[in-house]
Order: C-alpha cells, then sequence, then structure tokens
C-alpha cells in the first residue's frame, strides 16, 4: 500500500477545499493558471537546520550530494575561468564550469569594465599583438557582431572596449560550442581535501550545498577563494574597490573640464564610467556592503552634476554594475612570483606560459608569466588563474586586467588538462608540453 | 731656422697614439688622469675638504715636480705632447712669450683663492679635464650633444697652430701650480736652511697672498651671494649648485658613466657659469636606486662620491603631479606612479566627499629620482627643483 505523504495529504485537502469552495460559484473563470507545484526531491541537500550547541551555532555533520565527477573543475566564470574552461575542453579534458552569477565574464561584463587593456606592445618601435589564441578569438567574435567592440582589429591604436551584454553572450555560446558542461548561480564555498591535495569543491545555490569532484581544480574565483579554502598559501591585499556605472544619451564632443564622463562604448551615445573608490578589504562584507551603498549614492551625486551641466540635461543612468570592481584580494604563493624587479631586470623564466602585453609601468616590451606564478607551493591538484596569480603587490595591477587574465587562464586551463592525460598533479606537468600545447591553441610565447 | 716641415715619423706615431688614446682611453682612467693634477687636487681639496682615494695619485706628481721644476709637463702630460707636435709641425721659428705675463700661475693662485671659498674659479681650465672630456666625447656610443665636451680640447689644439707653446708656458693653470709649488718649495727650503730671504722668495710670498685674496674675493662676491630664480636638476649628490657650477671640471665622466642616460651636458644653461655642467633630463629614464656611477666617477667631487643608501636619500628635485591630467582624477584606471615608487613617496588620498582619489608627492620621501615620469601615461609628473 503507498504511504501517503504530506504533500499528498495536503495536495488532497487543498484540491478537496477548491471544489468545496469552487461549488459556490461554479461559474467563474480561472484568472490566470497558478505554478506548477511539483516534489521537492532537492529539499535533503540542506542537511537540516543549523543547531544552537552550547550557545554556539553549530552546522550538523552530514554528507554532501555529489553532483559532477569531472575532470577539470574551473571555479569562477570571469575572463580566466572562461578562457581555461575552452582551453581545457579544447585540450580533450572533461570541463565543468561552476560561476556564482547567471553570466559570463565576471568584471568584464558584470563589472562593466568594459576596457581589455594590455593586449598589446605598441612603444618602443613595435606594434605585436601579444594576447593571441583563445583570447583574441573571443575578442574576434565580440569584434564580428553589431555594437560588439571598438578599436579592435590590426589598425587599431587604442585599448579594444566591448559591449557586455555581447561579450557575455559570445562567451556563453563558445563555452557551450565547446562541450564545457556548465553550473551557474553557483557559488563556491569549500574545497574537498584529501591530504595535501584538492579533489574538488563545494559550492552553495539554490539547491543547497553540492560538491564536484575533479582531478584538477582551476581557481578562477578572482579572490583565490578555492586557493583559500585549500588552504594554500596567500597574500590578503587591500586595494581601491570602485563601482563602474554607464551613461546613457551622452551628447559627443569633448566634455567640459571637470565632468567625468568616462570612455566610450561599442553602442552610440553610451560611455562607461570607471570608479577609483576608497580602499577597503574586500574579503570583508561590511566593507563591501558599505563601498556598494556609498559608491551607488556617490554615482547619483556625479549624476546630478552632469545632468546639471548645460548640454547635458538628458544623461541618464544606464545601469550599474552587478558585481563591484574588486581590484585585488588575495594573490597566491607560487612556486614562483612575478616582481616588479625581475620584469625591469629582464629575468627570464625557463617556464613562460603567457606573455602580455605592455601597461603604463611595463613600457615597450611584453611581461612574462611564469607558469609557478599558477602552482601553489603546496597544495596539489590546484592551479591559480587571473586576478589571484602570484604577484607581488605591485604586478598584481597587471596581472588583475582583462588581457592578462586571459593568458594567465589559458595558460592554467591547458595546464590542467594536460596534467589529467598525464595523470599526474599541475606541478608535474611537462612545461615544454605546455608551451608546445599552448602555442598549439594560438598562444604567443615570444 | 729652417722653413722645413717637422712631421717626422715620431711625431706622427705620438700624434697616432694619442688619437688611439682618445679613443680607446678606459674608464678608469678617464677618472685617474685629472686625478693626477696637482692643480686640481689642491683646488678640490680647499673646496671641498674631503680627501679621496684618487688624491694619491695626485701626491707622486707633487713629489715629482717639487723635486724636479714642471716635472710633470716634461715627463707626463698628454696635452703637453699633443700641443708640441702641433706646434712643431709649424714650419715657422719658436717664438719667444718672455713678455707674457705668467697668467697661468695667476689663474691657478685665484683658483685656489677661490678653492678656500669652495668655488675654484678656473678649475675647468685644468688641461687633464679637457683631454679627458676630449676622450669621452669621441668614445662610442655617440651622442652629438657629448662632443661639446671636445671643445676646450680643441680650442688649446688651434691655439697651439696659431701661438705654438703660448699654452704650455704661459697659460696653462696646471703649468702654472707646478711653477708656484717649485717656488714655494724652494723658499721654504730657503728659509729652513736660514738662507737671506731676497728676491724671488719674497715675490713667491707676495704674489700667493694677493692671488689667493683675490680669488677668494671674488669667489665669495660672485659666487657666495644668493641667486634668484630656478636651479636646474643636478645629479645626486651634487654638491651646492654655485660650487657646483666651479668645481665641476666639464671632463664629462658622469654623463658617460649614467647607465640610465638621463644625464648630459647643460649646453644652453641659465647662465653662462654653468655651461657643460651636468643636468639632469628624465626623458631616457629615471636614477636607479641601484647606482652611483656619477659620483664614483666625478674625479673633482663637484659629485660626492657615496654609498648607495646615501646617495639614495639626495634629492635630485621633487616630483610635481598635475593633479587635472592625473588619470586617477578622472577615474581611469592608474596608480601606476605610486607602485613604480620605491620610497611610497605618491599617496593617494580618498575623499568621502567627492568620493574620488587624488594623489600628491610625500615630499620628505620624494627624492627626485624620477621613476614616475616615465610611467605616468598623460605624462602628469615632472621633476622640478
Amino acid at each position: 500500500m503507498k504511504t501517503m505523504r504530506r504533500r499528498d495529504f495536503l495536495r488532497t485537502l487543498g484540491l478537496g477545499s477548491v471544489m468545496f469552495a469552487g461549488a459556490g460559484r461554479a461559474a467563474a473563470q480561472a484568472i490566470h493558471d497558478g505554478s506548477r507545484i511539483v516534489d521537492a526531491i532537492t529539499l535533503s541537500a540542506r542537511g537540516g537546520a543549523a543547531v544552537i550547541e552550547d550557545g554556539k551555532v553549530i552546522q550538523p555533520r552530514r554528507e554532501i550530494r555529489v553532483l559532477r565527477d569531472t575532470e577539470v573543475l574551473v571555479v569562477g566564470g570571469g575572463t580566466a575561468g572562461v578562457v581555461a574552461a575552452l582551453a581545457a575542453r579544447r585540450a580533450g579534458a572533461q570541463v565543468t564550469l561552476v560561476e556564482r552569477y547567471g553570466c559570463f565574464g565576471g568584471l568584464w561584463t558584470a563589472g562593466l569594465v568594459l576596457i581589455v587593456l594590455c593586449t598589446h606592445v605598441r612603444s618602443g618601435g613595435t606594434h605585436q599583438k601579444m594576447v593571441q589564441g583563445i583570447g583574441d578569438e573571443i575578442l574576434a567574435r565580440i569584434a564580428k557582431l553589431k555594437y560588439g567592440a571598438i578599436n579592435y582589429g590590426p589598425e587599431s591604436t587604442a585599448d579594444t572596449t566591448t559591449d557586455p551584454e555581447v561579450t557575455k553572450y559570445v562567451l556563453a555560446t563558445m563555452l557551450r560550442e565547446a562541450g564545457v558542461d556548465i553550473l551557474l548561480h553557483s557559488w563556491v564555498t569549500n574545497a574537498i581535501m584529501d591530504g595535501d591535495a584538492i579533489r574538488g569543491v563545494l559550492f552553495e545555490s539554490k539547491s543547497g550545498c553540492l560538491a564536484v569532484r575533479a582531478k584538477v581544480v582551476v581557481d578562477a574565483s578572482g579572490d583565490g577563494d578555492v586557493c583559500d579554502a585549500a588552504g594554500a598559501e596567500s597574500v590578503p591585499h587591500v586595494h581601491r574597490i570602485g563601482l563602474v556605472h554607464r551613461l546613457g544619451n551622452v551628447p559627443g564632443g569633448k566634455a567640459p573640464e571637470g565632468l567625468d564622463l568616462g570612455g566610450a562604448t561599442p553602442i552610440p551615445g553610451v560611455r562607461w564610467v570607471n570608479m577609483q573608490g576608497p580602499e577597503g578589504d574586500c574579503l570583508d562584507v561590511e566593507t563591501l556592503t558599505k563601498v556598494e551603498l556609498d559608491a551607488r549614492e556617490a554615482l547619483w551625486k556625479k549624476l546630478k552634476k552632469i545632468q546639471d551641466t548645460p548640454g547635458y540635461e538628458n544623461v541618464f543612468l544606464l545601469d550599474v554594475a552587478s558585481q563591484l570592481g574588486v581590484r585585488a584580494s588575495r594573490t597566491l604563493v607560487g612556486t614562483e612570483e612575478l616582481r616588479l624587479e625581475d620584469w625591469e631586470n629582464k629575468k627570464a623564466y625557463p617556464d613562460v606560459v603567457a606573455l602580455g602585453g605592455e601597461y603604463a609601468f611595463l613600457k615597450d616590451r611584453g611581461c612574462p608569466i611564469p607558469y609557478g606564478a599558477l602552482v601553489p607551493k603546496r597544495i596539489d591538484n590546484l592551479l591559480a588563474a587571473g586576478r589571484c596569480v602570484a604577484a607581488d603587490n605591485r604586478m598584481l595591477n597587471y596581472t588583475r586586467l582583462i588581457a592578462p587574465c586571459m593568458i594567465t587562464g589559458h595558460a592554467a586551463g591547458a595546464a590542467a588538462a594536460l596534467a589529467v592525460k598525464a595523470q599526474c598533479t599541475p606541478r608535474n606537468v611537462d612545461v615544454a608540453a605546455l608551451q608546445a600545447l599552448l602555442k598549439e591553441q594560438g598562444a604567443y610565447l615570444g | 731656422m729652417t722653413a722645413t716641415p717637422r712631421w717626422n715619423r715620431g711625431r706622427l706615431l705620438v700624434l697616432t697614439a694619442l688619437a688611439g688614446i682618445l679613443v680607446f682611453l678606459p674608464a678608469a682612467l678617464r677618472f685617474i688622469v685629472p686625478a693626477l693634477s696637482p692643480f686640481m687636487f689642491l683646488s678640490t681639496l680647499l673646496a671641498t675638504r674631503v680627501i679621496g682615494w684618487s688624491s694619491l695619485c695626485a701626491i707622486p706628481v707633487l713629489a715629482l715636480v717639487i723635486w724636479r721644476r714642471r716635472g710633470f709637463c716634461r715627463f707626463c702630460c698628454p696635452v703637453g705632447w699633443v700641443l708640441d707636435a702641433c706646434a712643431k709641425a709649424r714650419p715657422s721659428a719658436t717664438c719667444s712669450y718672455a713678455r707674457v705675463p705668467r697668467i697661468g700661475q695667476w689663474a691657478a693662485l685665484l683658483t685656489l683663492g677661490g678653492a678656500l671659498a669652495s668655488c675654484p674659479l678656473f678649475l675647468f681650465l685644468d688641461p687633464l679635464g679637457l683631454f679627458v672630456g676630449a676622450a669621452g666625447a669621441v668614445q662610442p656610443p655617440f651622442v652629438a650633444s657629448r662632443l661639446a665636451y671636445a671643445g676646450g680640447f680643441v680650442a688649446l689644439i688651434a691655439l697651439s697652430f696659431i701661438f705654438p707653446s703660448l699654452w704650455c708656458r704661459r697659460l696653462c693653470p696646471l703649468g702654472g701650480t707646478q711653477d708656484w709649488i717649485a717656488d714655494a718649495a724652494r723658499a721654504v727650503t730657503k728659509r729652513i736652511g736660514h738662507v737671506p730671504s731676497v728676491g724671488s722668495s719674497g715675490q713667491v710670498a707676495r704674489r700667493t697672498f694677493v692671488g689667493i685674496s683675490a680669488g677668494a674675493a671674488v669667489s665669495v662676491l660672485t659666487f657666495r651671494l644668493p641667486r634668484p630664480g630656478t636651479a636646474p636638476l643636478r645629479p645626486p649628490g651634487a654638491v651646492d649648485e654655485n660650487v657646483l657650477k666651479t668645481l665641476c671640471l666639464r671632463c664629462g665622466n658622469c654623463v658617460r658613466s649614467c647607465p640610465a642616460g638621463i644625464l648630459q651636458p647643460d649646453l644652453r644653461p641659465g647662465e653662462v657659469t654653468g655651461f657643460l655642467a651636468p643636468i639632469v633630463r628624465f626623458d631616457a629614464g629615471h636614477c636607479r636606486d641601484d647606482c652611483n656611477q656619477c659620483g664614483a666617477h666625478c674625479p673633482s667631487g663637484a659629485i660626492a662620491a657615496l654609498p648607495l643608501d646615501e646617495k639614495n636619500e639626495c634629492k635630485i628635485g621633487l616630483a610635481r603631479i598635475e593633479r587635472t591630467a592625473c588619470l586617477l582624477t578622472v577615474e581611469k584606471e592608474c596608480g601606476a606612479c605610486k607602485l613604480i615608487c620605491k620610497r611610497q613617496a605618491i599617496v593617494e588620498t580618498f575623499s568621502e566627499e567627492t568620493y574620488s582619489v587624488t594623489v600628491h608627492v610625500d615630499e620628505e620621501r620624494c627624492n627626485g629620482c624620477g621613476a614616475c615620469v616615465a610611467v605616468c601615461p598623460p605624462r602628469a609628473i615632472a621633476i622640478r627643483s
């Protein structure tokens, strides 16, 4: 005999009462359809509520459901994570990408930082495209779409600026084309460890806490959350936190003195406005809350100033970034570290896996990035990509930018796939083979 | 006197050898050659009151000139060799300069007097300095502006074609110093030996007194007085601006030694006395914190030879940021100056009021090394004295 569950009982009761009520007004039409009631099969994922023991909030011990068992897990669907996932997938690995928001691109799109700095070396008598391969493929596909990008192409001497929505669309399309397994709205919260080796991550979602097991994990979370959870040594940083916004209906021509109208975007009349913002600890939720609130208030004041300027009355606030502009939070302590002195002294790394374009303080030649900057000192099966790679507090102002994130992501993804294929830990990956794979995937290594 | 050309094989050899020396003179010799000059040794000793190891080079020369009057001119002076060879190429009679006053000796005395008040007035006429300047100017890598350092030596050669031997016999302050040293030494030995002091020894004392007092007076009057206007940027460790103008030999050693290429001869100085003195231009780079070469290569001490940490504390100038051009003030991604500055002299301040960042320079910490100048994308930073 089938036992009646509570839901069945309620449903029966509800049905009965509707029928009972309906008897009163039998001729009335349904105004709208109700929602479809389904069985809450995932309710158990939460594992029961926390309890209070001795005045402390205690989370009960429980088993976590493993949602995926994969080869390469990429945490974070920002610039570095997307490129890493594409690189690993194209190298033949099974890839799962976990992203906390509903779109890809991270600070490039949700953060509205639309300018792609450091793709070239243009000074010193050269014009060399440094970001090639997957990163450039993304840019080219964005530029192909209407209102996708400006300043892209071999004749451009300015930095490419892209449209955030086109970028989100292109990134998602490319990931799906490549066959990357995607999990959105999933915020990675912890690591699964086996001694010094990471075996996967836990993430929070609407389905509760779930696990992904993986052979190699790429931490492209920006904040180095996985590195930290896994116990990899890292350096905390305090940097300026901004909040970018876009203005619409901005008239052309030169802006009056003292009026910050930001930079051009692919959409006519729309400009993106950066914000430097206050310095703060980006790993502190209260700081993030305060900056978010203060910055939103501040940019409305700035908008007022613009709208009070003759000729600019019709400028409106198009949107505010849904992600705070976190510049630096945590960097990995790698087996190698990017240091400004080393770049100045032209230090030669034997394990260069990325070669970035020039920047304000890295003039006239590219910036080589060694594989060691992605590899944690102690923890195995883990690689860093993007903003959290090992860099000193000066070089992180380079590695955090979009183009450098593309190339470190590319290197990390390719290395992860190689480690899976060779059944070794990422630190034992054959660097020559990695460099060959990167070149095969179009990367420029000099 | 015969009018036969005097270009014989020996002289040609001497000239060729000298041309070779000019081009291949190693950096160490460019430092040591001027240091041999007792004229420069005495002047810089009085002016800076510092004895460096370079002084050791001048001491044997001092002994030589006391032992043999003008011993250095006869045996060692490379300028003398060149000028001699050039003079003898001229098929004319030897000139007599008996009636020409000993200008060189007066120049030397005035210089030594000036040096007492820190400004050795005619130190730039030291022939070894001119010689080294010429050597540095013609050595590769060739830089057009450095050619100016060869000007003095070229002028001496030109002079020797018109008035053979005039420089060496009457004008050269190094020669004059040697004469004066020899005279003074003889006067002293006579005094010690209780030889009745007559004639020349009395003249020596009087001449010395007059020359040195006049030099000190001129130095005090013209160089010690405060001057209006902004001083040009000088290398780190450079002596006081007014002193530098006279203490600098114009040998160009500092300019050549600078690995960053930021030192240049001042070809258009605000005051003529600053001509060819080294100035700092940040077009090519900045003053590196791992380098103290300019001071180490300065033979006269116009740029003090300092250990690295002390040199890095010397202020070349101060960074000035043009606020309206600064990218951070217009919310653009930057901060390059702050992160390149190894002295944490660039400070960002955030205003809650305007919710924006401004950068300013900590004047205590900034040493004007200019590292921030080149990295500033809108070129909003300049070093000012």
